[in-house]
């Protein structure tokens, strides 16, 4: 066992990674953080673009201000990711920061580092926008021939009032005026 | 960790799990190893049966020839993988078996025994084969609450494909 590639963004479905890699993965001889910058920002249009369009967005946006901003973030992310890594045995933990689209990055380390698993956290997108955007740790994990860790976050507590909680509550309300207001006029009579 | 399921069957890409699990895992306390009997074969009429159908299909096909067919196939996978787990040190594995629709199954188990990790193997389908038959692990992967290794095996990789067919001829 010797090395393992995690990928890691901003969202909270990504800490999971964390949780995960203490509890069930054994420890590597080297661990790669990746962060991918997305250059859109959330826009889909990166999966329409090729190399070469990719190549020339990425050099327009060398040295502006978005791209600066990006780095910023990208060093917390990572920086924050390291700290948590850093008491867990690893031997050597190694971050990068890679930018254009996701999947194809991750995929691109993971062969020329030659990685043994990929961890990735799961989006935890639903419906449309899942149809809409996809997942990017399914996209890793049907295009790959290395193991892939998908890590899921802890359900989070259940919502303690939902909807129909409010319903039977406003019913059971309803009844009981409805019954002392009953009760009212029989006994007025 | 204590638990880990690993959900086996007789394809290629389920031998994955074993040099995954071996190699990648921290040993757990404890193995559930479960292999889900498809009562229909290769056939997708599975996927469209509801409870009660399914269990109108269990009770008919139980007793029957081809069920213990299918009770011997699944003693078979389930001892191969157990006698790999335990070449490789392992003391507490529990093999089970179940039927039905696998995804179902597979979540149903993890969620009954509490798990800590799912292993499944890689899915052989492609193309058009995928987009009809779905891809098991993705399924698991999508609607499981617990963390999903999926197994790859780098030298299950298709020794002959289309191409080298086409190269040779």
């Amino acid at each position: 066992m010797s090395k393992v590639l995690i990928a890691v963004d901003g969202t909270k479905a990504s800490t999971a990674v964390t949780s995960t890699f203490y509890n069930s993965v054994s420890r590597p001889e080297r661990l790669i953080l990746l962060h991918v910058e997305k250059l859109e920002g959330r826009s889909l249009m990166v999966d329409m673009l090729g190399d070469a369009e990719m190549t020339t967005l990425k050099e327009s946006m060398a040295g502006t201000e978005h791209k600066v901003a990006l780095d910023e973030k990208a060093d917390k992310i990572l920086s924050y990711y390291k700290h948590e890594f850093e008491n867990s045995g690893a031997g050597e933990i190694v971050t990068m920061v890679r930018a254009g689209h996701p999947c194809e990055e991750i995929l691109k380390v993971a062969a020329e580092e030659n990685v043994d698993l990929i961890l990735i956290g799961n989006s935890e997108r639903k419906g449309l926008s899942r149809v809409i955007s996809g997942s990017v740790a399914r996209e890793v994990q049907k295009h790959t021939k290395i193991p892939v860790l998908v890590a899921k976050r802890p359900p989070s507590c259940e919502e303690p009032y939902s909807w129909r909680d409010a319903i039977a509550a406003v019913s059971v309300t309803s009844a009981i005026v409805f019954a002392l207001f009953l009760f009212g006029t029989f006994v007025h009579r | 960790m204590k638990k880990v399921l690993i959900a086996v069957d007789d394809t290629k890409g389920s031998k994955a799990v074993l040099s995954v699990f071996k190699n990648l895992v921290r040993p757990p306390q404890e193995v559930l190893l479960l292999h889900v009997q498809r009562l229909e074969g290769k056939s997708l009429m599975i996927d469209m049966l509801g409870d009660a159908e399914l269990s109108t299909l269990r009770e008919s096909l139980s007793g029957t020839e081809y069920k213990e067919e299918l009770d011997r196939k699944s003693e078979q996978i389930l001892n191969y993988y157990k006698r790999e787990l335990e070449d490789g040190g392992l003391i507490s594995i529990r093999t089970m078996i179940r039927d039905g629709i696998e995804a179902d199954e597979i979540l149903k188990v993890a969620e009954e025994e509490k798990v800590d990790l799912i292993i499944t193997g890689a899915n052989e389908n492609k193309g058009m084969m995928r987009i009809i038959a779905g891809c098991l692990p993705s399924e698991v992967e999508r609607r499981s609450k617990v963390p999903v290794l999926v197994g790859k095996d780098e030298n299950a990789a298709e020794v002959y494909g289309l191409q080298g067919a086409a190269q040779k001829i």
